[in-house]
């Protein structure tokens, strides 16, 4: 019998059982097409163009807003202290998050107790405008950073939780089973296929995680701060100076795309089996 | 090994098993089930899905409980040890995706502690030689084709080099024609090694071609209605098994048996 070597496209039937659906799915960003970056350069002066033609306050221009990104950066009126604060609140925040989503959504996806027990108020809580909770936060626990991680926490929770309950319940039966035929103790079950099992679980709520954090730390920084990339955000909007407010939305912004990237990049180097998943069907 | 008196490999007796229905009702899957495996005895149990067939081979294995009945394999009832002697190769192929081919062979031997690193690896290259696939060892299961990773499930039982195999409809989920070369390399193995095998399945010619012996199970409450000898000369090839007499008139008797025939062709709004 002669085997081919060549590489076959995996095919509808082979991963049948695969509750795919149940993953939620988070979409990498990337600039990877010509077309895209053509567009951003028509429509940057198109802006320049039309903005030097009214007031400033209204959509200012790319050069001003270059500008006063260049001054905060590297110039007279540097923000770095702000970029930190938000940058550790952001990154403390989406770290208690990973790690307390991680736990919560094994334990509903294992447990059957948990789940009956547990369910009913994270359904409530999922369901509920967080930003609501902001006020009651700065009551509870002032205007401080701790007030602002809890909230980045109850923000950033979620996808993680939900995606790894989602991947318990994918591994459970389907590879369980396998586990268990092959006589696998209880401990090995969990290091050799429930942990491997639920990772891309995790790596794809982490990935939407890692982009709730970024409007996390802007929202609350804009109600209950006085330091940070959101209390900039919310006294350049109210003093009209658009530059300024859009500078420090570019900066905001990359965090998004650079925590979101990185996030990209390790589920594509840890479980790059999901990619080929998906390309299979 | 401890031989059992009757000479039976695999004794399987009074299987009863119920689940959990609608509203708190207990439905019975099976029904007092009672058949025995003998040594190289290749056994197909043959029954329309939802019979119970596959909830048997798993308690077989110990992945489920029975209500009642024992499973006793070489003298002794089934507990943890005898597990390990048994291998079983699921319907869907049931592959790691985060480990390599060889990788995923190894698993079935990780809980036995007395194989050394090195001759897991061994027994894992050698299981992959039998099913043909010892080249692609290092590869990545998802990029395999269906056929081929369904061979690797097999090949991952083999290295167990259990004195039973459990097989659930193998090749349930492959296509035609990749089921047809899997039965007749099966078919191969099997008499090569000698393997005494339980092997579930709906497909009646499938039966045939593979095994020694036939049981029929009937639905609702799964019982076995018969068990059919099956009289042909090895080696099979697929096409000439499907010819032969002796292979016709079994098939006939399958059909009756189970209830297949449709004689009322008006009733069915069938051929005129």
């Amino acid at each position: 019998m002669t085997v081919g070597l060549q590489r076959e496209k995996v095919g509808e039937d082979t991963f049948k059982g695969t509750d795919d659906k149940a993953r939620v799915s988070g979409r990498g960003f990337s600039l990877s097409s010509l077309g895209a970056v053509y567009a951003l350069i028509v429509i940057l002066i198109l802006w320049q163009v039309i903005g030097s033609m009214m007031d400033p306050i209204y959509i200012s221009t790319p050069v001003l807003v270059y500008k006063n990104l260049y001054a905060m950066l590297f110039g007279q009126h540097q923000i770095w202290h702000d970029i930190a604060v938000s940058a550790v609140e952001m990154y403390v925040g989406l770290a208690i998050a990973l790690v307390l989503g991680s736990v919560l959504g094994l334990l509903i996806g294992r447990s059957k107790v948990a789940r009956s027990t547990l369910a009913p108020y994270i359904n409530f809580l999922n369901a509920t405008p967080i930003v609501i909770t902001l006020p009651l936060m700065a009551i509870w626990v002032g205007v401080n950073q701790k007030a602002r991680i809890i909230f980045i926490v109850i923000l950033a929770l979620w996808p993680v939780l939900l995606n790894v309950a989602a991947g318990c319940r994918n591994v459970s039966g389907r590879y369980t089973e396998l586990g268990s035929s092959a006589g696998l103790t209880r401990f090995e079950m969990i290091r050799k296929i429930i942990v491997p099992g639920v990772l891309p679980y995790f790596l794809t709520g982490a990935r939407i995680s890692a982009g709730l954090v970024v409007i996390g730390v802007v929202v609350s920084e804009m109600e209950v701060s006085l330091v940070g990339l959101g209390y900039l955000l919310a006294s350049y909007a109210s003093g009209f100076q658009t530059a300024k407010l859009l500078a420090v939305f570019a900066i905001s912004t990359s965090f998004g795309l650079v925590n979101v990237g990185v996030l990209t990049l390790i589920s594509r180097k840890w479980a790059p089996w999901v990619a080929t998943e998906k390309r299979g069907r | 090994m401890g031989a059992v008196d009757n000479g039976c490999l695999l004794e399987i007796k009074d299987i009863r098993k119920s689940f959990e229905g609608d509203k708190g009702k207990r439905n019975l899957i099976l029904d007092d089930i009672s058949l025995q495996v003998c040594k190289g005895e290749f056994v197909s149990i043959l029954g329309a899905s939802g019979c119970g067939k596959t909830t048997l081979l798993r308690i077989i294995d110990g992945l489920i409980e029975s209500d009642s009945g024992e499973v006793i394999l070489e003298g002794e009832r089934v507990g943890p040890a005898q597990r390990r002697r048994m291998a079983f190769v699921f319907q869907d192929s049931n592959l790691l995706p985060w480990r390599s081919v060889q990788k995923n062979v190894e698993l079935n031997l990780e809980a036995m502690k007395e194989l050394s690193k090195a001759q897991r690896s061994e027994r894992a290259i050698e299981a992959l030689r039998l099913v043909g696939l010892e080249e692609v060892a290092s590869r990545p299961p998802y990029q395999l084709s269906g056929g081929m990773q369904q061979r690797v499930g097999v090949a991952r039982a083999l290295a167990r080099q259990p004195v039973v195999f459990l097989m659930d409809e193998p090749f349930g989920h492959l296509d035609n024609f990749t089921r047809e070369r899997l039965q007749q390399e099966m078919s191969r193995l099997i008499e090569r090694i000698g393997a005494t095998v339980v092997f579930v399945t709906h497909d009646i010619d499938e039966a045939i071609l593979l095994s020694d012996k036939i049981v029929l199970m009937r639905s609702n409450p799964g019982q076995v209605s018969r068990v059919l000898s099956v009289d042909l000369p090895r080696p099979r090839w697929k096409y000439n098994v499907r010819a032969h007499p002796t292979a016709l008139a079994l098939r006939e008797s399958i059909v009756e048996e189970l209830g297949l025939r449709i004689d009322d062709w008006e009733e069915v709004g069938g051929i005129q």
